[in-house]
């Protein structure tokens, strides 16, 4: 009787262990997984912010209006027009 | 005894029950209060304990030409807030350095390059006052500064202040400028407070453009980590992203001019409108004036409306094109029809209605009165139709029918509702009946497009980030209007009108024009026309054997000279001459 006793009682501490392992571990997993989420939805939006501060930057550099003004800049009126007809000796013409 | 032994072990047994019942009943009672009376309240404490409330909201969606450039995007910007209740320092200093660094973003949406150095300063230290009033508000974290660039940001981070926070936001982002502002429209706020599309795009679509919100409900655990079991999806939540029909350089081009033609010509107002001869497509909506969206309260209310869809005009001779077009269609005229009713000025209803140029041209053919613009042989076809077909084919080109487009404005362009003889005759060369610009080019486009109507089209696509969809406007084929051979003869009338007619002198030896000239007066509230003011208008489409695009140039009191062909004409063929390369047309002469 008292053997008998002793291996239920084994038993049952045994499952318990095991069930309080299991738990401790899940739960540990899932603490893990809330950390990972908010760690990653934090470094989605820091990447977020990044690309919109890089997309707002490239639109500012190739808006038109800027554009113009560095080409007006650099733009040098032909003095000699170059006329080529069909006695010339243009690489274009050959 | 055992009697007496009886009824003391039923009292016991009473008393026992007693207390029992009692013992239930409190129980119960306060099963009850905790449960039923104060249920509410717990299960509120105990979710706010466990739950935790996800509120997440998108941007709202961005406006791109059909070129893929951005017109209309999203900036973030930064609110600084201080941190009261243990700021230590000098706040004098503090807020001097503050009013430094914000007034570089353009603080107040003031334009700091065209201010003096003097008001510069002046604006600096107004907002140097603010700021420090802030430091004495009530709030513990008083807002200090709004709106600051990542630029900004950075330099306030600089200043080591450790009692300075940053909150992110977002705001409407124009990195072209000005650019289509009567198009795009921009983002006011409603009496809530919250951001609303006003005018243009951002008015008319509104639905589209609004950021979506998301809220959700997570079980949490001790720590403020999400326990697991429940699916955390993180949806994309910004508003659609909208595509014009317009493309950046073409619509840079009309801008540019407009602004260039209203300077030589002294014109107080104009637009420019390009579209796309086959498919209705705008390419480009240029207007003078025009305004800043992101200063858009700093504008009179006038300003902010679309005037090629809420300004109303007589069109003047441009409008003779509708009349020839119905009087060819309906095989009342041919283009070498002799007018008999040409030799002087015509007497309706005791009126005496005169040409332009009070020169007559009796027995002039039909072709050659309409590039003369000549308004009695517009009169004879307008006699030979009848006022009833007459008003038919206006209505079948679309005068007085709104603009189906997606543009918020007023589009109303009533009709005349009495049309008499005399009405008949001043409406067959454009002076009685009002239109807007958008209205007249729809028309217009009609001969272009071989006698299909197409609506004006604004929109190109829209992409949906929840579903990642794209939705393409339709190109629908439209309505004919006049027949195919009618709108040819059109054509080579309006060919020879921009080839001989008043602004012959500008015309093109490189692509063939069709197009007409108009000079229209404008009504004096007092009665009759206002002596001094004109509205110079020049309309057509090229290349005419295959057009591939029709525009209008409409100069409202050009003060150089009042006649379309010096002022709208010239600034036509300007734009064209650049059109003709952007569109890679090889030219048809």
């Amino acid at each position: 009787m008292k053997k008998n006793l002793t291996i239920y009682y084994g038993l049952l501490s045994t499952a318990v262990l095991a069930q309080i392992l299991i738990t401790v571990f899940s739960l540990s997993q899932n603490i893990g997984y809330g950390q990972k989420i908010s760690f990653l939805e934090n470094k989605k939006h820091s990447l977020e912010n990044q690309t919109n501060l890089l997309k707002t930057e490239l639109a500012q550099k190739v808006a038109i209006g800027k554009l113009e003004q560095v080409e007006n800049n650099e733009f040098i009126a032909i003095s000699d027009v170059i006329v080529i007809d069909r006695e010339s000796a243009s690489l274009a013409l050959k | 005894m055992i009697e007496t032994e009886s009824k003391i072990h039923h009292s016991r047994k009473n008393i026992f029950f007693v207390f029992f019942y009692l013992a239930l009943f409190v129980i119960s009672f306060r099963l009850f209060y905790w449960q039923i009376i104060k249920g509410q309240s717990l299960q509120e404490e105990g979710e706010s304990q466990t739950l935790r409330k996800l509120e997440n909201k998108g941007l709202r969606g961005q406006i791109f030409t059909s070129d893929n450039y951005l017109l209309v995007g999203n900036e973030l910007v930064y609110d600084l807030k201080l941190d009261k209740q243990n700021f230590q320092g000098d706040s004098s200093y503090l807020a001097y350095k503050l009013s430094e660094i914000a007034i570089q973003d353009n603080w107040q949406s003031e334009n700091l390059d065209e201010l003096s150095h003097e008001d510069r300063e002046a604006l600096r230290k107004n907002l140097e006052q603010e700021i420090l009033q802030k430091f004495s508000s009530k709030s513990n974290w008083p807002k200090l500064l709004d709106k600051l660039s990542e630029a900004s940001k950075k330099e306030v981070e600089n200043l080591g202040n450790t009692f300075l926070y940053f909150d992110e936001s977002y705001q409407r982002f124009y990195p072209e400028a000005s650019m289509a502002a009567h198009l795009t429209g921009f983002v006011g706020r409603d009496d809530n407070a919250n951001e609303v599309g006003r005018y243009g795009i951002e008015g008319a679509l509104e639905d589209e453009l609004k950021p979506r919100f998301e809220k959700n409900l997570f079980k949490m655990d001790a720590l403020g980590f999400l326990l697991a079991g429940q699916k955390y999806e993180s949806k994309n939540l910004n508003g659609r992203d909208i595509t014009l029909t317009i493309r950046r350089d073409i619509q840079n081009l009309a801008e540019q001019n407009l602004k260039w033609g209203i300077e030589k010509y002294q014109a107080d107002r104009g637009e420019i409108i390009i579209l796309d001869s086959k498919t209705g497509k705008i390419l480009s909506l240029a207007t003078w004036p025009s305004y800043e969206q992101w200063r858009y309260f700093k504008y009179p209310g006038e300003v902010l409306k679309n005037p090629s869809l809420t300004r109303l005009y007589e069109p003047g001779s441009t409008f003779k094109t509708l009349t020839i077009s119905a009087g060819i269609d309906s095989a009342v005229i041919n283009k070498d029809t002799i007018c008999t009713k040409c030799a002087g000025p015509r007497q309706i209803a005791g009126y005496s209605i005169k040409t332009w140029n009070d020169v007559y041209n009796p027995n002039i053919s039909m072709i050659d009165g309409y590039a003369k613009s000549d308004n009695t042989a517009m009169i004879f076809i307008s006699d030979l139709l009848g006022t009833d077909r007459f008003v038919s084919y206006l209505k079948k080109f679309g005068i007085g029918s709104n603009i189906d487009i997606d543009l918020q404005d007023d589009t109303r362009t009533p009709f005349p509702n009495k049309i008499g003889p005399v009405e008949t005759a001043t409406i067959s060369f454009g002076q009685g009946i009002s239109t807007n610009s958008l209205e007249l080019i729809r028309a217009v486009n009609v001969i272009a497009n071989q006698g299909k109507m197409l609506e004006p089209i604004i929109v190109e696509k829209v992409f949906d980030h929840q579903n990642e969809t794209e939705i393409i406007s339709p190109i629908k084929e439209g309505e004919q209007i006049i027949s195919k051979e009618s709108a040819t003869t059109v054509t080579e009338m309006m060919i020879e009108a921009a080839l001989h007619g008043e602004a012959q002198w500008i015309a093109s030896d490189k692509y063939t024009v069709a197009a007409k000239t108009g000079t229209s007066q404008v009504p004096d509230p007092s009665g009759g026309y206002k002596e001094d003011e004109t509205i110079a208008s020049f309309i057509g489409f090229a290349p005419a054997s295959n057009p591939r695009f029709t525009m209008l140039v409409k100069l409202e009191n050009p003060k150089s000279s009042p006649w379309a062909a010096e002022t709208a004409a010239p600034l036509w063929y300007k734009v064209a001459d650049k059109l003709m390369i952007l569109l890679n047309i090889t030219p048809d002469k």
